[in-house]
């Protein structure tokens, strides 16, 4: 496999026992999550439904026991792969997803750990077997406002421009910079942080987008946000980062795999 | 339920085999019911609505008395409470005032992240605290029990809210050694610390955009007593008398919610269509595949310069917040033109909220 | 063969089916042949540029030289999803009024014979069937074939359509009991006359990997060089079950045990994924385990 700084570290099958895992580690956060797919199961009898499948995920956190930022990262992932797995495949049975957050930053901010999870989780719904329509990639993109203090940040972890294994530092009209898959101390500068999740055709999947500058609130707050023909631009460059390059990580990782 | 069993009929071309009542039809076959009622022309959904239209709401600001501040909001059959209550949170000499005063939770402290993890939401590194409650019977679909899925969700989105809006000015919060001529950091000797109580009475649907639009009503409206720091007794003191206002940004954002309903295409292959539904009610929420929600705010000059009502007129609008979860048949366009109606949504939220701070209290 | 060797993502265009699906039309004589879609494709009528679908990632597998032309998607998951036609090795659970209940694998829920696809002599009906039905002991080792996978259905139905099927019992009066991959051909007739010691010597059933099986299985791959280099050492008698079952017999019971561990360590060591596809590993497992 090629390994570019932002290729991220995937191992996959880590877990012996179970029907499809995976291990994935983002190149410049160091998010690590493993994930564990298990299915199709019996399912018990509250959750069964006739026609469909019962997608269940658990999200366990790095530290401390799940709470309500767990139950909502779920609830997120859960929505997603609906829309991706083939539940009427395989009608009363339960497809059974756990996601153990390994390494984390910040093991409370939902935009670090987002990306991570839903990547690791379609990489080992693929070794497991689960039926699927397609497959998707996440991307985290942050948009910054000056990039003149983080260059030098960035300097020293990745290359400048877009060419080769270099990291994507596109200036957009308004000299804003955006970083994919930033860690947290790119995050806590950012203007606005954005997880788009688009399908191997191009289709919005997910989109947690959110305004993320700090400051002190009330009336210094007005006028944040962006405008809506700054998201399109962001969204098209998402589209192609998750599209072409997400796609080929996914085909480079599983064709170390060989089947017969 | 503002059902029309005059459309159901003249949704068929065909005279079906089998007759049920227009209820009946409704309950063994939600999807079929809601597609026969969106194929029409012009589409009309089964509650009597366009797709693009939101429901009547009403807004009742500071109808509890023991709150700081409350607002009961109802749109359609959802009605959601909301109560503000002010407590003071001293801060010890030792104390980082800096650790509460963070609207994002700062990465770097281990102590904050284990404190934010908080069973209830309650933490000590926000100053705002909301929390969701789905009563007893206010939906068939939540029993009795320990808050769901659902209410831990709403409760996460709404804290996110308030984060990524920055809606309260955190110096209105702060409680102030007026006689000392400390630096300003020194002298803050306590907080107010918001705890936002939010009663979800009647549910159908689309509790984002009640909830949220109740906990800015609430906080524009709330009123709490002035504090103050006794040198003398060395603690704050509190003047019943005299009340202050909670600051808020002058633009404020709204959120507005879209469900997607997928349609079967009558030429049969080929992409499938879908119809977007502004402010889905529960039964369309729960046909409903994909779900976006937009937070935005609306420049109120323009509001208030040109006329309100038409929704066609673009309004300016910055977004503070996209969130779409599942399906994947909304497109970038469909965000696009989301947006715009979101602008005139807000706006509308906008003029209520004004009308009811105008009305005498 | 490229063909092979590129993956397939779930959602992935497949071009090289579309001369299968809409065949040149100018000559009206020739019939379109159904195309039957194997494990790991879909219809979806919603996709407009190819009807088929694949909704598992591997490699497509296209049988055209047959009378119906097969297209799968070959992947190797770690548990066994039954497929119609699959060989497989079950164990009898029970014996109800009306068919065997058998074990597929631990994992899924029990499988069903009907006693009328248990034919053995060729009674078709059911009520012979029922009265010729075998008798089987519980815990008796069945070669069938997977006959009706339905989702909606709770079991899974075999058949033991022919004398081929049916009950593994060793056949040591072939003195030349060696295998190939063909094993089914040669093995598994119910009734064979149980040569002298047979007591002595207990057969093996192995478990082994999905990628293994298929490795045995397949006619053109590398599982025939480990095969073969086994057999050279020690004659031995197989049935290959595709539920990742193998019944393994020979003429001692410790050449069972030789032969066993060949297989076994072959596939802890994963070799196929070597670059020669395991054939110096294999045999250097066999000169191991077997002696020189």
């Amino acid at each position: 496999m090629t390994s570019s700084p932002l290729t991220p570290e995937i191992s996959l099958n880590p877990l012996p026992q179970s029907d499809g895992s995976c291990q994935y580690t983002c190149p410049t956060s160091r998010t690590t999550i493993l994930t564990s797919v298990n299915g199709p199961l019996e399912v018990r009898p509250k959750d069964e439904l006739p026609n469909h499948a019962t997608i269940e995920v658990v999200v366990k956190p790095g530290i401390g026991v799940a709470g309500v930022r767990e139950t909502r990262l779920s609830s997120i992932i859960h929505s997603t792969l609906q829309s991706l797995i083939l539940t009427n495949h395989h009608p009363r049975t339960l497809i059974q997803i756990v996601a153990q957050i390994v390494q984390a930053e910040d093991h409370t901010s939902l935009p670090l750990l987002l990306t991570p999870l839903i990547n690791c989780t379609i990489l080992s719904l693929l070794i497991a077997g689960i039926p699927m329509r397609t497959v998707g990639w996440s991307v985290h993109l942050a948009v910054l406002q000056d990039g003149k203090g983080v260059k030098s940040v960035e300097g020293q972890t990745f290359g400048l421009g877009g060419s080769g294994g270099g990291d994507e530092m596109e200036t957009e009209e308004s000299e804003q910079l955006v970083v994919r898959n930033p860690g947290s101390d790119i995050l806590s500068r950012a203007k606005s942080s954005h997880t788009l999740t688009f399908s191997k055709e191009g289709e919005i999947l997910l989109i947690e987008s959110l305004e993320y500058s700090q400051g002190s609130g009330g009336e210094s707050a007005d006028g944040q946000g962006w405008d809506i023909s700054d998201f399109v631009k962001l969204a098209e460059e998402g589209k192609r980062i998750c599209c072409e390059e997400g796609v080929e990580v996914i085909r480079a990782a599983l064709a170390e795999r060989k089947a017969f | 339920m503002s059902t029309l069993p005059s459309q159901v009929s003249s949704g068929n071309s065909q005279p079906p085999p089998l007759t049920f009542s227009t209820s009946l039809f409704r309950q063994i076959s939600p999807a079929l019911y809601l597609q026969r009622h969106l194929l029409h022309s012009p589409p009309t959904r089964p509650n009597g609505r366009s797709p693009f239209q939101c429901r009547d709401f009403t807004l009742t600001t500071n109808s509890l008395s023991h709150a700081h501040g409350s607002a009961v909001v109802r749109a359609g059959d959802t009605a959601v409470v909301c109560g503000i209550r002010g407590e003071i949170l001293t801060v010890a000499p030792g104390d980082d005032p800096s650790r509460f005063e963070s609207y994002h939770s700062s990465p770097t402290s281990a102590t904050h992240a284990c404190g934010s993890r908080g069973a209830g939401g309650a933490s000590w590194g926000g100053l705002i605290v909301p929390n969701v409650e789905l009563s007893t019977g206010c939906s068939k679909k939540y029993p009795l029990g320990p808050p769901g899925g659902l209410a831990q969700t709403l409760s996460d989105q709404l804290h996110e809210l308030i984060n990524v809006t920055k809606l309260v000015s955190l110096d209105s919060l702060r409680i102030y050694d007026k006689g000392s001529d400390l630096d300003s950091t020194m002298k803050i000797k306590g907080y107010w610390s918001l705890y936002v109580d939010v009663l979800c009475i009647s549910l159908d649907g689309n509790i984002l955009d009640a909830a949220w639009y109740a906990i800015v009503a609430a906080l524009k409206s709330s009123r709490l007593p002035l504090a103050c720091w006794n040198q003398t007794e060395e603690r704050i003191f509190c003047d019943a008398s005299l009340n202050h206002p909670i600051s808020l940004r002058q633009s404020l954002p709204f959120t507005t919610t879209f469900a997607l309903i997928p349609l079967p295409n009558p030429e049969g292959c080929g992409d499938e269509a879908a119809v977007l539904l502004n402010d889905p009610d529960s039964y369309e929420e729960d046909e409903a595949c994909e779900i976006l929600t937009i937070l935005s705010t609306t420049d109120l000059s323009t509001v208030q310069g040109h006329a309100p009502q038409s929704p066609s007129g673009r309004l300016r609008t910055r977004v503070e917040k996209i969130e779409k979860k599942g399906g994947w048949k909304i497109g970038i366009s469909h965000i696009e033109s989301c947006s715009h109606l979101a602008a005139s949504k807000a706006a509308q939220y906008i003029q209520s909220l004004t009308k009811e701070q105008l009305a005498p209290m | 063969m490229s063909l092979e060797d590129t993956i397939i993502l779930p959602g992935d265009p497949l071009p090289q089916l579309t001369p299968l699906i809409s065949p040149p039309q100018e000559d009206p004589a020739i019939k379109p042949r159904a195309l039957r879609l194997g494990a790991g494709l879909t219809l979806s009528p919603s996709t407009s540029s190819t009807p088929i679908l694949p909704y598992r990632y591997g490699t497509l597998s296209l049988t055209t030289h047959t009378k119906r032309p097969t297209a799968s998607i070959l992947s190797t998951p770690r548990h066994y999803h039954p497929t119609p036609n699959d060989p497989v090795l079950v164990t009898l659970l029970r014996t109800t009024a009306e068919q065997f209940i058998v074990q597929l694998t631990p994992y899924t829920q029990p499988a069903i014979i009907p006693f009328e696809n248990y034919i053995i002599n060729n009674a078709g009906t059911t009520a012979s069937a029922r009265k010729s039905r075998p008798n089987l002991p519980i815990g008796a080792t069945i070669y069938a074939r997977v006959s009706v996978v339905h989702k909606h259905l709770e079991s899974i139905e075999l058949t033991v359509p022919d004398p081929t099927y049916g009950e593994v019992i060793s056949q040591k009066n072939t003195s030349t009991a060696q295998k190939t991959s063909k094993s089914k051909d040669q093995s598994g007739t119910i009734g064979a006359a149980s040569v002298a010691n047979r007591a002595e010597v207990t057969p093996y059933i192995l478990s082994i990997s999905q990628v293994m099986t298929r490795l045995l299985l397949a006619e053109e791959t590398h599982g025939k060089h480990l095969l073969s280099a086994v057999a050279a050492k020690v004659p031995f008698e197989m049935v290959v079950g595709r539920n990742g079952r193998v019944w393994i017999d020979a003429a001692t019971q410790k050449e069972v045990i030789k032969v066993v561990r060949c297989f076994k360590e072959f596939d802890e060591a994963e070799a196929w994924n070597e670059e020669d596809g395991g054939v110096i590993k294999g045999r250097e497992i066999v000169g191991r385990v077997c002696g020189r």
